[in-house]
């Protein structure tokens, strides 16, 4: 009997020392980090190709919060009206829809761009041209994220640069010192750029559209480079921030695409496609048919150019048509949009229609009513909508400004942030239909429940974020 | 693993013990009859002890058996009756057995081990068996199905009507959030596959995202799990393992409870053949009807009724603009009536040394849809051989084919999910119609007549090809060598194992003329799943029983286990077909492949001691598990459970017996595949490059499986002679560190890690009470009552996991569990329970913030007057519990002379559902009760229980427009949470055994006639068809969420058995 047991033990024993290694398989199903450190280059090449690719993922939906905040749309998703009050009543809330925009998802990025340039500046698979390549469209695109981020909170703030444990409860810091922060990282991939030869070792997959491909990759992303700090440039100068209004018009100077009279579609756009794997046009007529015009844009507007281009209302775009008004949560819109008509029209990340209108406010006035009325003449048409065809002060200057940036730059993300920063969010919020479901205008996008939480646990190092519980209340407008 | 196969070959190589000699024999006849009245006990089984003779008796209990030529002694056994020995002497020919009636099955074995069982009447846990009668008592789409309101301590739900099942068992409540929180199903010593894999409905239907590959599938796909594959007839007695002291046997993959079917197989005896055949029909039932329209006008001020189409096609049908009456598309869409039936033949028998049993099954169910059933085909063989004394294999083998078409239901949001889809369409165009240009009738509403998520599911389901095909070969098999068999020892070895093999291969083809294509852009699209799953499992068992007293004993046994599952999933789709293509190869392609895979070892030792003339039994033992899905593949987690019971037997007619009965144990939930992998991932794929990123969910290196751990204590006691048996069991499991996947800090850049932290508590009372109220020649009824109660507290959550919502739900505007720490109610610090619904509700903040009160359902149409310096906001809260306050079941089987009558009943008292289907109808403005008044101001939504009171309501006001506003796009989730409790008959059977002249006349044995049902009368308050159904399939928790499911269906079976 003992024999018995002692065969059991053996076989049980053998068995199991002959399975021991067996436990040890690997998962095949993502990539892993062993096998980016096998090929570095190869590495740093694809996390480049992610950053851009998820960049361009959350361009749709950044465009349409955006809108939504700045009037330009309803995002009217039947079975679900919070698509509307989450950005026109709720804002507030931790938990509604437009909680945490241009946030989470930013962040992600900004991660995605913290361990590139980790490995890129680690690595010695590259050459020193290779990295001034790779570190400049890094440091571009994280300003980038970073523009995103603040131009949706500037009340509240940000969180400025990652560390390396993404647990970490890092301090929200204030909109100038994040715009600052956006400046001089701009500058910094400009120098990179500046000694990075004439071609990437990786593919930049933005579109170059009209005179904004330039002669070699480099050049034309150091263009765009100089575009994007043109728009922060003239942000700080509309904000009071000294020199802003100056260096935008000197970062102009460098974007060899730059007219204040033609090319307007000239610039830098996402693309989208059908192939395998790709994406599409999120917030295109074709693939989004909740997103509805808000009658701010489309009344009284019907004989302007850029409204005849944009403005589904069954008459003028053919390619285009609006069946019927929808009504949602008790407010009604008669026209989608038709700004990008398919699912693979690429969306504008800057061009230079808007170069054009950032030199006309950067002049201000009187010396940039000029360019203000060329913008409206060749966009607008004969019949363009106007405040004051001819502004006599730079209060009316800025009133024709508001009006032509909303409509020339319609859907690319800018009218919230374009009335907010003149102090004009009340007249965001005065469309009668709106006003009587008690919608306001929110200032900021609050930050997501999860932020809050986060930092609620960790005692608030630095004070309890805008918004969140305890903290104070989002200025709003009534 | 090439190491176990070489160890059963040199075992299986030394089978050649010695066929003993035939020795002198002579014929003993007898009679076997019922100890109480008298009656004859056909079918019983007589063999001799230690010999080679076996008999069966007759209709009449009569029986002759050849036996040895000395003094011997006979085994005489029966379904239903205590087993008996007789002496039969040397010169004696004919003896009178009497079977004493065992209704309570005390004599059933349980599983204490691998290779170890005990009989129930020891038992020292609470055990749930179910037998063969039961479950094929009316037929079932799915075992599950054949067991809801018959196991003690588990909720058995059906996801929906769908054909072809798709349930979830879940016994003494959830011990998992993020993990497994299936029971372990064990075949025949093979622990079988019962995953549930989309076979890609949602590049179709759009419920979740689908422009990426991953979005091919999506896990509202009315989904499936693979126990549908099993066939109910094939199941001898189904055994659930609750308690941690019992479970703990399968280590670290036993939390869930375990769940040990075994099959039938052949008895010593003449050849048997069995024949049975059902036809049957079924009936979508509880429909949700319609509202009326009377006028064009009121379809044309609907939200979404108003289409350039719908008022025009709806004024060119109804010039004079009155509606003369409004079609019930369910009525009319969920009408298939075309019969049922199943055939099931089984072939059984054998010899003292070689058994064996054959069981055929084909059964095609209808689903009440167009086109849709779901189609069994088994074939299962089992062997049991005896080599000599001491040597013994046993082997099974089966082949199943699974063939669904269970057309589209669930979430939608293409307008392909017909109840869905009807919510938005009211009833005034037959859509059942062919338009003059041959295609059928465009659904002209929702914004019908371009290209947006319009659609007729009439034309859907004729045009649109969805199939799941499954394919599952499975086999088990062990060895048995005996080495030492003495009076007092008994020592033996047992090499066993199995594999299960699925393939599902899910085929879904939307040609590009249905009226939804081209909503995201292509025109006409086809996706194919293919699924390959591989489970095996082998274990060495070494046992030594050792009998060192008369009525005591000792069992001591150990060895080692080793098993591996892997799945490989790939989807192939195509969009934007060529003309008439039909294949992946001929559109945009878009592709997914994924493997899952583990392996476990596990090395245990068990002991179990009776003693005192077998009134205290004590088993205790240990498992150690290690596996790929742990952090550190190389440590051993160790399981180890004790148990014991002791009886207080023979004290008298009134009180028989009492049992008192309690153990503790220890078991895991090992993490989920790639918990434990650091990894990057596959970015988006730009300008034709695939990309790198972070990912979402970060790994975790040192993570560990789930730690349970339960104390629980019974009694059982047996009352008036053996007629009344009281079962009681008290439980009390604590789960800790829960897998999470907690979310970081936004800002930070990734969205979530994955730890092990937090506890949960369950705390549950079981009771049962069986009754033979009647027992008497010629009538016999046995009659069960169960009820249960489970409660679920999360205790503590480390302090680094902030609280989050339970994955697969639709927000804060329709409820869904939080995983939360202690939060504070009324002023009070409690202990959440994983069940509360949270969704939103009117709040009032006092000016700093603190929230004062919540706001009746309303709030938001009419607002209250609020204090200086309040304010109203909605926001996350308690607004209900998916935990029913209990669950009772009553089984009956009645036989009255040769008519037999058996039903189950099933009472689920609360538990809360989030109706979303009614939101749907509301919304689309079609629900029956939508132009209902809402009486003097009160509004009552959920039953009796609670009313608002408003005084004024604006005025008109109809039912439906005051819940869907009320609702006010999400602020208030209480609009559609209803209560969910139920009053219903599983499955009602009448059976008529013909005389046996009758069955002659067919050349048959026996013959019967069954009329059967299953699900024919429910009785709840609920708006929908089922409380018990759920959009996401067999989930942990968030399993309250009925959004437009396939509609419930009772059957009725006409059935025929007959035995040759």
């Amino acid at each position: 009997m003992r024999r018995s047991f002692t065969l059991t033990a053996l076989a049980a024993t053998v068995a199991l020392a002959a399975c021991g290694d067996r436990l040890d398989i690997t998962n095949p199903n993502s990539p892993s980090v062993e096998g980016a450190a096998a090929n570095p280059r190869d590495a740093t090449s694809r996390q480049i190709v992610g950053v851009i690719g998820t960049f361009r993922g959350n361009l749709p939906g950044a465009y349409n919060g955006l809108g939504s905040y700045g009037r330009e749309t309803y995002n009217m998703t039947p079975q679900d009206g919070r698509s509307v009050t989450g950005y026109y009543r709720d804002w507030r809330q931790v938990n509604s829809f437009g909680a945490g925009l241009n946030w989470g998802a930013r962040y992600g990025n900004l991660r995605n761009i913290y361990e590139a340039k980790k490995l890129v500046t680690s690595t010695t698979a590259l050459t020193a041209t290779e990295k001034a390549g790779a570190l400049g469209v890094l440091k571009t695109f994280e300003a980038v994220e970073l523009y995103y981020v603040i131009i949706s909170r500037p009340d509240i703030g940000a969180v400025a640069e990652l560390t390396d444990n993404p647990n970490e409860v890092l301090p929200i810091v204030g909109r100038n010192e994040i715009l600052a922060r956006i400046v001089s990282l701009l500058d910094e991939a400009f120098t990179d750029l500046g000694t990075a030869g004439t071609s990437f070792y990786f593919p930049v997959a933005l579109t170059y559209q009209g005179t904004a491909a330039l002669a070699n990759p480099v050049a034309s992303f150091s263009a765009f480079n100089r575009a994007f700090k043109a728009r922060v440039a003239n942000l700080q100068g509309s904000l009071g921030i000294a020199g802003g209004y100056a260096a935008a018009q000197a970062a102009l100077a460098q974007v060899p695409w730059f007219s204040t009279s033609a090319n307007y579609s000239a610039g830098v756009y996402v693309p989208f496609s059908t192939a395998a794997g790709d994406v599409l046009n999120g917030i295109s007529f074709q693939s989004n048919t909740n997103l509805y015009t808000h009658p701010q844009i489309y009344t009284g507007r019907s004989a302007d150019l850029r409204y005849r281009a944009k403005i589904a209302d069954g008459t003028i775009r053919t390619d285009c048509v609006t069946a019927a008004p929808r009504t949602l949560v008790g407010v009604t819109s008669d026209y989608r949009p038709c700004t990008y008509p398919t699912q693979v029209t690429p969306l504008p990340v800057i061009r230079n229609e808007e170069l054009a209108l950032i030199a006309a406010e950067a002049a201000g006035y009187p010396a940039g009513v000029a360019t203000l009325t060329t913008v409206r003449t060749t966009s607008g048409g004969a019949n363009a909508a106007t405040v004051f065809p001819a502004p006599a002060s730079q209060a009316q200057f800025i009133d024709e400004l508001l009006v032509q940036r909303e409509l020339s730059l319609f859907q690319e993300g800018h009218r919230w942030n374009d009335y907010r920063r003149f102090g004009f969010l009340a007249r965001l919020a005065s469309t009668a239909q709106d006003v009587a479901q008690g919608f306001t205008a929110a200032s900021s996008s609050t930050l997501p429940q999860q932020e809050c939480d986060s930092r609620a646990r960790a005692g608030n190092p630095g004070g309890t974020p805008m918004g969140c519980a305890g903290g104070a209340a989002i200025p709003g407008a009534p | 693993m090439g190491r176990h196969v070489v160890w059963a070959a040199a075992l299986a190589a030394v089978v050649l013990a010695p066929v003993p000699a035939l020795a002198q024999t002579r014929e003993v006849t007898g009679r076997v009859t019922r100890a109480v009245g008298g009656a004859p006990v056909p079918e019983a089984s007589i063999s001799e002890v230690g010999g080679r003779g076996v008999a069966r008796t007759n209709p009449d209990g009569r029986f002759t058996i050849t036996v040895g030529a000395g003094d011997v002694r006979l085994q005489v056994r029966a379904i239903g009756y205590r087993r008996a020995e007789v002496a039969v002497a040397g010169g004696q020919s004919d003896i009178a057995i009497t079977l004493q009636e065992d209704p309570f099955k005390l004599e059933e074995v349980v599983t204490t081990g691998q290779a170890t069982t005990l009989e129930k009447r020891a038992a020292t846990t609470a055990v749930a068996s179910v037998s063969s009668e039961e479950i094929v008592r009316a037929p079932s789409q799915a075992v599950e199905q054949a067991l809801q309101g018959k196991v003690l301590g588990a909720t058995i739900s059906m996801n929906s009507g769908s054909p072809g099942g798709g349930g979830q068992v879940q016994i003494r409540g959830v011990t998992s959030i993020l993990g497994n929180g299936q029971p372990l199903f064990v075949v025949d010593g093979v622990i079988i596959d019962n995953s549930q894999i989309s076979s890609g409905s949602n590049t179709v239907q759009g419920a979740a995202g689908r422009t990426a590959a991953t979005g091919i599938g999506s896990s509202q796909d009315a989904l499936v799990n693979r126990l549908a594959d099993l066939n109910p007839n094939e199941i001898e007695s189904v055994e659930v393992l609750k308690s941690a002291a019992a479970t703990a046997i399968y280590g670290s993959r036993a939390t869930n409870g375990v769940v040990v079917i075994r099959t039938k197989r052949g008895s010593q005896g003449a050849p048997r053949f069995n024949l049975s055949g059902r036809v049957g029909t079924q009936d979508a039932y509880r429909l949700l009807g319609t509202r009326q329209f009377e006028t064009v006008q009121e379809i044309i001020d609907l939200p979404y009724g108003n289409g350039a189409d719908g008022a025009a096609v709806l004024n060119q049908l109804y010039p004079s603009g009155n509606i003369p009456f409004t079609r019930d598309y369910l009525q009319e869409f969920y009408d298939n009536r075309t019969p049922a039936f199943e055939v099931n033949a089984n072939y059984g028998g054998g010899t003292a040394s070689t058994q064996w049993f054959v069981t055929a099954t084909q059964r095609r169910e209808q689903g009440t849809a167009p086109n849709t059933g779901a189609s069994l085909s088994t074939l299962r063989l089992n062997v049991d051989q005896a080599f000599g004394s001491a040597w013994r294999f046993s082997a099974g083998a089966n082949i199943t084919r699974n063939l669904l078409n269970r057309g589209l239901s669930n979430n939608d949001n293409t307008c392909t999910s017909p109840v869905y889809c009807f919510a938005y369409t009211p009833g005034a165009v037959n859509l059942d119609s062919i338009a003059p240009n041959g295609l059928y009738v465009r659904n002209p509403f929702n914004n019908g007549g371009v290209i947006t998520a319009s659609s007729n599911p009439f034309e859907t389901f004729e045009y649109l090809e969805y199939s799941e095909d499954v394919l599952r070969p499975n086999v088990n098999g062990s060895l048995d060598y005996t080495a030492v068999q003495t009076a007092k020892h008994r020592v033996s070895f047992r090499l066993s194992g199995g594999l299960d093999n699925v393939n599902q291969y899910g085929n879904i083809f939307s040609p590009s003329f249905l009226q939804y294509e081209g909503n995201d852009g292509f025109f006409g699209r086809v996706a194919k799943t293919n699924v390959n799953t591989l489970n095996y499992n082998g274990q060495l068992v070494g046992t030594w029983g050792y009998a060192f007293q008369p009525g005591a004993n000792l069992t001591l046994s150990g060895g080692a286990a080793y098993e591996q599952q892997r799945t490989e999933l790939v989807r192939t789709r195509a969009r934007g077909l060529l003309p008439g293509a039909e294949i992946t190869s001929q559109g945009t392609q878009d592709q997914f492949n994924q493997i899952t895979e583990f392996r476990d070892q596990a090395l245990f030792a068990n002991a179990q001691l009776q003693f005192w003339q077998e009134r205290i039994t004590l088993a205790g033992g240990v498992r150690a598990d290690r596996s790929s899905a742990n952090g550190d593949r190389d440590k051993f987690y160790v399981f180890p459970r004790v148990s014991g019971s002791v009886r207080f037997p023979n004290l008298g007619s009134t009180l028989s017996e009492i049992k008192l009965r309690g153990g503790w144990g220890n078991t895991g939930n090992r993490p989920n595949y790639g918990n434990r992998d650091i990894l990057l991932a596959a970015g988006p794929i730009i300008g034709g490059s695939p990309s790198l990123t972070i990912p979402g969910a970060l790994g975790n290196p040192t993570i560990k499986p789930e730690n349970l751990q339960e104390i629980e204590a019974g009694t059982d006691i047996l009352f008036a002679n053996g007629r009344v048996q009281f079962e009681g069991t008290v439980y009390d499991r604590t789960i800790t560190d829960l897998l999470l996947q907690p979310a970081t800090i936004p800002s930070g850049g990734i969205t979530n890690i994955v730890v092990n932290g937090g506890k949960l508590r369950n705390r549950g009372v079981e009771l049962g009470l069986n009754i033979v109220p009647v027992a008497t020649n010629a009538v016999t009824w046995n009659s069960r009552f169960m009820w249960q109660r489970n409660v679920q507290t999360i205790d503590s959550l480390d302090p680094t996991i902030p609280r989050f919502p339970v994955l697969g739900s639709f927000g804060a505007a329709f409820g869904r569990n939080f995983i939360t720490p202690p939060v504070d109610v009324n002023g009070e610090r409690v202990k959440p329970r994983t069940t509360w619904i949270w969704g939103n509700a009117p709040i009032v903040l006092d000016a700093n913030g603190t929230a004062l009160r919540t706001l009746p359902f309303g709030s938001f149409i009419v607002p209250p007057t609020l204090g200086a310096g309040e304010t109203l906001v909605f926001r996350d809260t308690v607004v209900g519990d998916a935990n029913p306050d209990f669950q009772m079941f009553f089984n009956n089987s009645i036989q009255l002379s040769r008519f037999t009558v058996g039903f189950t009943i099933d009472w689920r008292k609360g538990g809360d559902v989030v109706n979303l289907t009614r939101t749907l109808w509301d919304e689309g403005g079609t629900s029956r009760d939508y132009e209902d008044p809402v009486e003097s101001g009160k509004y009552n939504n959920r039953g009796s229980d609670q009313s608002f009171d408003f005084g004024s309501l604006p005025s008109g006001y109809t039912q439906g427009s005051f819940r869907y506003d009320g609702w006010a796009g999400g602020s208030d989730a209480r609009a559609y949470v209803e209560d969910g409790s139920y009053v219903r008959f599983r499955d009602i059977t009448l059976s008529y055994d013909a005389p046996e002249g009758f069955a002659r006349k067919f050349g048959a044995r026996s013959f019967r006639v069954n009329l059967q049902a299953r699900n024919p009368f429910v009785f709840s308050d609920y708006w929908s068809f089922d409380p018990e159904f759920n959009n996401f399939g067999a989930t942990n928790l968030n399993r309250f969420i009925d959004l437009a499911p396939f509609p419930a269906v009772r059957q009725f079976f006409l059935s025929f058995d007959l035995g040759f």
